[in-house]
């Protein structure tokens, strides 16, 4: 009954109230005679701006100051917990992680997703293997996290290796490794889970911009005798180097907040740990709002460049082919 | 138009609004329950619960979250409190009973009766600063060593009563070429609690309950020697190459829930594992031929120090009351009688903490002996990496991953917690 109120409120009353805001707010603007067409664009985006301000402005203006604050937001305590970010070790590692992630994770997505959308083009079956490639974006991280442990499951060498990694291992001869609990290559494992999952979102978006290459310059390149590689690496790729470059910094960005992943695998044991995560338990698990806020801060600052490149190629986007 | 949509705006927001009073006047002449009971748990509670309201015309209004910390923080602070709580650890408890927010048990339950049915321990427990605060239910024992019987009998080996005796018949087992012990301490975001219930057993053992009690209370430091000398045993166990089946890969990469399946396996592939008492669901999971007590038994943690064979770690829920007035009165004083927990026992197979719970009310033989050894206890200690701030807690859980993974790193992980312990309990 109550989520029926709920729900009826959002489905009927969201739209009543906006209605009724756009038809009330009519006169204001005609208030003053001449400007009513200066006035009328911000009445209209008012609504939209301060739902932005209050759920987007104010958390990171709140989140900054909360930084600069003891562990219960109590007293005012400076950088200091800027200064436990760059020293502690726990920081310190999941720092470096993300480092880890955002070269490994950014580059085999890429290369993957590249890969997987100029071979399927040439071949009948694209549309299947895209979809297969696909697939995994549809599945929650959670999901996926728990589908890798599986993956991964470890049993001693000699016994019947039940994970599937390990099984292939086992039949092409090698020894059987605790891929999440041996240090040597946990992360590459945690990463490896991470590619699979956003490969299918880098092919689509290159497949598109492949069809988007004029066969016109293709077919010339062939007739003055170009062999393949050189008309990849000479015409193909720089013509979608635009959409490689927004992928790129997509795949940046949401690298920089993996989160789920580590979590639900290895949540950050034996120096798997990242950024969000140690975020995470900051503020979830020892209720420290400072060092959160300050690691949430630093997380931002890092982003931003990221995102005023993505938001730039976004932009050029509408005349610059791909 | 105008006048249409706006009575139609009228209408949505009436109707919501009506809808929640419904709600709360529901909650007024019943008892709300706040817990992190779901499953299983929450049939057996509802069961125990009908038959309070049967008797008195209260109902009970349950409300279960596995995020009690955040919702009973929140409520706490709106002024909303439920009138009873189910929490999962004391660490809550003794930060509300400090905050002054909950009600002096020893009010409104009868003492006597109470004082008759609990041993001293679980009110120990529940009291803070001379008040008690807290009821103890659904206990679990921990730190037992689990068997099959037949294996052991089919390789001539006893189960060990004592540290040494573990230690000459884990030999032997090696030398047979298996493993004496399964470990898996794997367990999502709390990997590594196992091997906390390890070491507490080892140190309960080596050091008994007053430096225990120290030790959670932030008082003992983790670089001393008892606590290495714990830590120092505990790596005799995972270690030792050939000790822990599968060795450190397959500790760390186990999850506890899988760790019991190598002692049941054809031929086994160890024959020691140690769990609390709840294991025996798990073990009945995946392998739903095995009867308890004969297929499958468990024997008391190795002695080690004899001044403190005796003692037991257990783990419990804990019930605390938010409200004094006269129908949670009647409620809490049902919570704690025996009867009441005979519906938990039967439903959950958890331990009650009422020693004068007959013992026929638990569902097999296996769980009604884990009863015996909880009532006859003349130590009960708390799961101490609960007692723990959280901080200090997560510290050690990781710590034990660690450990496992590096056993030589041992003096830098047990710095690492010390300094730890000296940040978490200041707050």
């Amino acid at each position: 009954m109550e989520t029926l109120g709920a729900f009826a409120a959002a489905l009927i009353g969201v739209p009543l109230a906006l209605y009724a805001y756009i038809r009330l707010s009519e006169p204001m603007a005609r208030l003053r005679p001449g400007k009513a067409s200066l006035l009328r664009p911000w009445i209209w985006l008012f609504p939209s701006l301060a739902l932005v301000a209050v759920f987007l402005v104010y958390p990171v203006i709140d989140t900054l100051a909360a930084s600069l604050r003891s562990a219960d937001g109590g007293s005012y305590v400076g950088l200091s917990n800027y200064g436990r970010v760059f020293t502690e070790p726990d920081n310190l590692g999941a720092l470096k992680n993300n480092l880890l992630w955002l070269a490994f994770f950014t580059l085999g997505t890429l290369l993957f997703g590249l890969l997987i959308a100029v071979l399927s083009d040439r071949v009948r079956y694209e549309a299947a293997v895209k979809a297969l490639v696909f697939i995994p974006m549809a599945i929650s991280f959670v999901a996926a996290g728990i589908i890798w442990k599986f993956m991964f499951e470890f049993r001693p060498a000699g016994e019947a290796q039940v994970g599937t990694v390990n099984a292939i291992a086992d039949i092409l001869g090698g020894q059987p490794r605790a891929w999440l609990a041996d240090k040597s290559v946990n992360n590459l494992a945690l990463i490896a889970v991470g590619v699979w999952m956003w490969t299918g979102f880098a092919m689509v978006i290159l497949s598109a911009a492949l069809k988007a290459v004029s066969v016109d310059i293709l077919e010339a390149a062939r007739m003055d005798g170009a062999s393949e590689a050189q008309i990849f690496f000479r015409i193909t790729l720089p013509c979608i180097a635009g959409t490689v470059v927004f992928v790129a910094t997509t795949l940046m960005i949401n690298v920089l907040k993996v989160f789920d992943i580590v979590y639900v695998m290895t949540n950050g044991n034996l120096g798997t740990d990242v950024i969000a995560n140690r975020m995470y338990k900051e503020m979830f698990n020892f209720h420290d709002s400072g060092e959160a806020s300050a690691i949430a801060s630093v997380l931002l600052v890092c982003i931003i460049p990221v995102m005023i490149v993505n938001i730039r190629r976004y932009r050029r986007q509408g005349h610059v082919n791909g | 138009m105008k006048k249409f949509l706006a009575l139609l705006l009228a209408c949505a927001i009436l109707s919501f609004i009506s809808c929640n009073q419904s709600q709360s006047a529901k909650a007024k002449d019943s008892v709300t329950v706040l817990g992190v009971w779901g499953g299983q748990e929450a049939e057996a509670f509802a069961a125990m619960t009908k038959v309070f309201t049967e008797r008195t015309g209260i109902p009970i209004q349950f409300e279960a979250t596995r995020d009690i910390d955040a919702v009973l923080t929140t409520r706490v602070q709106a002024g909303n409190p439920p009138d009873v709580v189910i929490l999962p650890n004391p660490g809550k408890l003794y930060e509300l009973a400090g905050a002054g927010k909950l009600v002096d048990l020893s009010k409104i339950l009868d003492m006597k009766e109470f004082d008759k049915n609990y041993a001293s321990g679980w009110k120990d427990l529940g009291t803070v600063k001379g008040k008690l605060y807290g009821l103890f239910v659904k206990a679990a024992i921990k730190g037992l060593v689990w068997y099959s019987p037949k294996a052991l009998k089919d390789g001539g080996y006893s189960v060990p009563s004592t540290w040494d005796e573990m230690l000459s018949t884990s030999k032997k087992i090696m030398a047979s070429g298996k493993a004496p012990w399964s470990v898996g301490i794997e367990s999502g975001s709390a990997s590594g609690w196992v091997a906390t219930d390890w070491l507490e057993n080892i140190f309960l053992r080596l050091n008994g309950p007053a430096a225990y009690k120290n030790w959670y209370e932030g008082d003992l430091a983790w670089t001393s020697p008892e606590m290495k000398e714990a830590w120092e045993r505990f790596g005799e166990i995972v270690a030792e190459p050939g000790m822990a089946y599968g060795g450190a890969a397959y500790i760390n990469s186990t999850n506890f829930g899988n760790a019991p399946a190598p002692l049941f396996q054809k031929p086994p592939k160890a024959y020691f594992h140690m769990q609390a008492s709840f294991i025996q669901s798990f073990i009945l999971d995946s392998f739903p031929g095995l009867k308890p007590a004969e297929d499958f038994d468990f024997s008391a943690f190795p002695a080690i120090d004899s001044a403190y064979e005796k003692a037991v770690e257990g783990g419990a829920d804990i019930v605390a009351a938010f409200s004094s007035s006269a129908k949670v009165k009647s409620f809490m004083n049902y919570l704690a009688s025996a009867e009441a927990q005979s519906f938990l026992a039967a439903g959950t197979g958890a331990l009650a903490t009422n020693r004068n719970l007959s013992l026929v009310f638990y569902p097999d033989a296996l769980t009604k002996r884990a009863a015996e050894i909880l009532n006859k206890s003349e130590i009960v200690v708390f799961d101490a990496s609960d007692m723990m701030p959280s901080e200090m807690n997560a510290a050690f859980w990781k710590g034990c991953v660690d450990f496992v993974a590096s056993p030589s790193s041992i003096d830098s992980i047990l710095e690492n917690l010390d300094k730890v312990r000296l940040a978490a309990y200041k707050k």
